[in-house]
């Protein structure tokens, strides 16, 4: 139990210093900025116990929230739906295998990232700039986010005390 | 609990969450906001990064610092002049009156003929004093505000209820008093001016200001124009009513409706549209020395240092920060955030223990504009500009120009200006810097490209707005 409790407070803690490396990335703009916060979640739902997903939201809600100036409600909605397609598409695909872990993180990217736009300007945040052009602006964000997925997906899954939350049984 | 209750569960809660993420405000979103204090912890584990981008936040720092006593002398010197345009312009006006300067800090959409306004909270403004822009009669001060220090509220000549003496030279030269108050609803003629409800005329024979010539214009006070003529009272809020005579109100005019004749007055100025900066009249003795400002920009007092928990922030293609402070220290959504004399943001959402932020280049940033124009003495007030993020190192921002004529010129005729923020927020004071840029001098809707002094994004370190200055702290 112990064991468990450090796991997702280093699994926190990984998450934050991925966003900040993101964020740090990001600084001066550039379309080619991975979500690597999200890279990580993905890595790691895919080697997890579907029952344990509701503290990989809580998880990553915590981390992202400190880093993020989207509503919370916004964050854990997002989350949860990524959650919610990552368990239902392991079902029927092997997310741990290079091809599927690069298309759908790039989509789970797509899904998160996109609903964040679609929030931002269903709430009047975004007067002026278009929806279809912030939506578009995102294609680039995925793309880089599978193409890290591809190459560090199994290392970010195997990040110091992320052991006991890899034990999925098959 | 079986499966598929527990699934149900889920798809209630997944249900709420999107619900509440589309409908700003809910109780949701304040749970969770206080349940996220370890998301104030997690922030301060970013610390490391911040160390790494120490060298570009400090040439950023230099290069404010470098000109920072300059530069605020200079935009107080700037909304001085914006200012000194609300004084009057005859001089028979100024005699035996003192003025209290104040800008437009709100306007409330339910209530469009009252204006918050803000001044000098030492200032010795009180209710009842006529409320002026140049010549123009715009008003009187309602009432001050009981908990904010330096706010008031103004009754606008519009509303309904609001009545003002006034007078208006007869055709025969002989004097006609009335009585001013409201606004004529109804098809007004086809230039949809504002026009004031005028009330018990003592006489019908007045010319319509419009008929006259410009030469019978010229003097001032001429036959149509239609002036503020308030009897002296010795108590009460309406002591001070005798000092807005002579003010205009504007002209007098007829209107036909189907056939009737109302008698009304043309507005002077629109008071729709503005304005911006207004004086209170009072009496000579209580004039304020020198102008002191409605607000001042660099008033340390009304400033708080914080910081950025990280060099950037998560969300993808969003100009944002995270402060390490929230509504507990003191911030409210929507405050401004300065580097030296620079706006380079507002406050988002003011959570308990941080705040959201977004920087000038985010998409969507919205601030009131003020122009300072090479040439010209006269700063002028844009009114909204709305950010349509960053190109390069500028910044771009939608402006409707609603003050120029329209131009068939192409290229629409530029000027270059200096860009500052104006009156009519009061989260953010007038006299912060925002760039230079080319100014379009046409009527219509423009792209202004922006070059800021510093980069936003480069700073890790801020000074947040007090929105509210409660009336006890200005005893400290």
């Amino acid at each position: 139990m112990t064991q468990r409790v450090v796991a997702w407070l280093l699994c926190t803690a990984w998450l934050v210093w991925m966003q900040s490396l993101q964020a740090l990335w990001s600084r001066h703009g550039g379309a080619l900025v991975p979500d690597l916060g999200l890279v990580l979640v993905f890595s790691v739902l895919a080697r997890l116990e579907a029952r344990e997903a509701p503290w990989m939201v809580l998880s990553a809600l915590v981390a992202r929230a400190a880093l993020a100036v989207e509503p919370a409600v916004a964050l854990a909605a997002g989350f949860a739906l990524v959650v919610a397609l990552v368990l239902f598409v392991r079902g029927a695909f092997e997310l741990t295998m290079a091809t599927w872990r690069t298309l759908f993180c790039g989509l789970a990217v797509l899904v998160f990232d996109g609903w964040l736009v679609f929030v931002q300007h269903v709430r009047g945040q975004a007067e002026g700039s278009s929806f279809v052009l912030a939506m578009l602006a995102l294609i680039p964000v995925a793309i880089t986010s599978a193409l890290v997925s591809l190459a560090c997906g199994p290392l970010l899954a195997h990040l110091p005390g992320l052991t006991p939350l890899r034990r999925r049984r098959w | 609990m079986t499966p598929s209750r527990s699934r149900t569960l889920q798809i209630v809660a997944l249900g709420t969450l999107i619900y509440a993420s589309l409908q700003p405000g809910t109780s949701l979103e304040d749970v969770l906001d206080r349940a996220l204090l370890p998301a104030r912890v997690a922030g301060e584990l970013v610390r490391p990064f911040t160390w790494l981008t120490r060298g570009e936040v400090r040439a950023a720092e230099s290069t404010l610092a470098q000109s920072d006593v300059n530069d605020r002398a200079h935009a107080r010197a700037l909304l001085e002049r914006a200012q000194a345009h609300a004084l009057p312009d005859d001089p028979e006006l100024a005699r035996g009156r003192g003025f209290v300067h104040a800008q437009v800090i709100e306007r409330k959409a339910r209530t469009p003929d009252q204006l918050t306004i803000q001044f000098d909270p030492r200032a010795p403004l009180a209710a009842g004093m006529p409320v002026v822009a140049g010549d123009v009669y715009v008003g009187r001060v309602l009432s001050l505000s009981p908990d904010r220090a330096g706010e008031a509220l103004v009754e606008l000549v519009t509303e309904r209820a609001f009545r003002v003496g006034a007078s208006v030279r007869s055709s025969d030269g002989t004097s006609v008093e009335l009585v001013v108050g409201g606004v004529v609803t109804g098809p007004v003629d086809a230039q949809r001016k504002l026009h004031l409800a005028v009330h018990a005329p003592s006489s019908l024979a007045v010319d319509d200001a419009r008929a006259l010539s410009n030469d019978a214009r010229a003097g001032g006070l001429a036959s149509g124009l239609v002036v503020v003529a308030e009897r002296e009272a010795e108590q009460g809020t309406d002591v001070w009513r005798g000092l807005a005579n002579g003010y205009r109100l504007g002209e007098w005019t007829r209107l036909e409706f189907g056939g009737t004749s109302v008698c009304a007055v043309r507005a002077a100025i629109d008071l729709a549209a503005g304005p911006y900066q207004v004086v209170a009249l009072a009496r000579p003795e209580m004039a304020q020395a020198g102008t002191a400002l409605a607000c001042d920009p660099f008033d340390a007092q009304r400033w708080f240092d914080s910081r950025s928990l990280a060099p950037g922030v998560a969300s993808i293609g969003r100009e944002g920060r995270v402060l390490a402070h929230g509504r507990r220290a003191g911030i409210e959504a929507g405050a401004a955030l300065r580097a030296g004399t620079v706006l380079v943001g507002r406050v988002e959402t003011a959570g308990t223990w941080t705040s959201t932020v977004r920087l000038v280049g985010d998409a969507g940033f919205a601030v009131h504009g003020l122009a300072e124009i090479s040439g010209t003495d006269a700063p002028l007030s844009l009114g909204r500009l709305v950010s349509l993020g960053r190109d390069g190192d500028e910044l771009v921002f939608e402006w409707e120009n609603r003050i120029d004529a329209d131009s068939s010129a192409d290229p629409v005729p530029t000027q270059h200006a200096e860009l500052y923020t104006g009156g009519g927020d009061r989260s953010v004071p007038a006299g912060l810097h925002l760039g230079s840029t080319e100014l379009p001098r046409a009527r219509g809707e423009h792209e202004l490209r922006v070059k800021p002094r510093v980069d936003a994004r480069s700073l890790n370190e801020f000074q947040v707005w007090r929105v509210v200055l409660a009336r006890g702290e200005l005893d400290e």
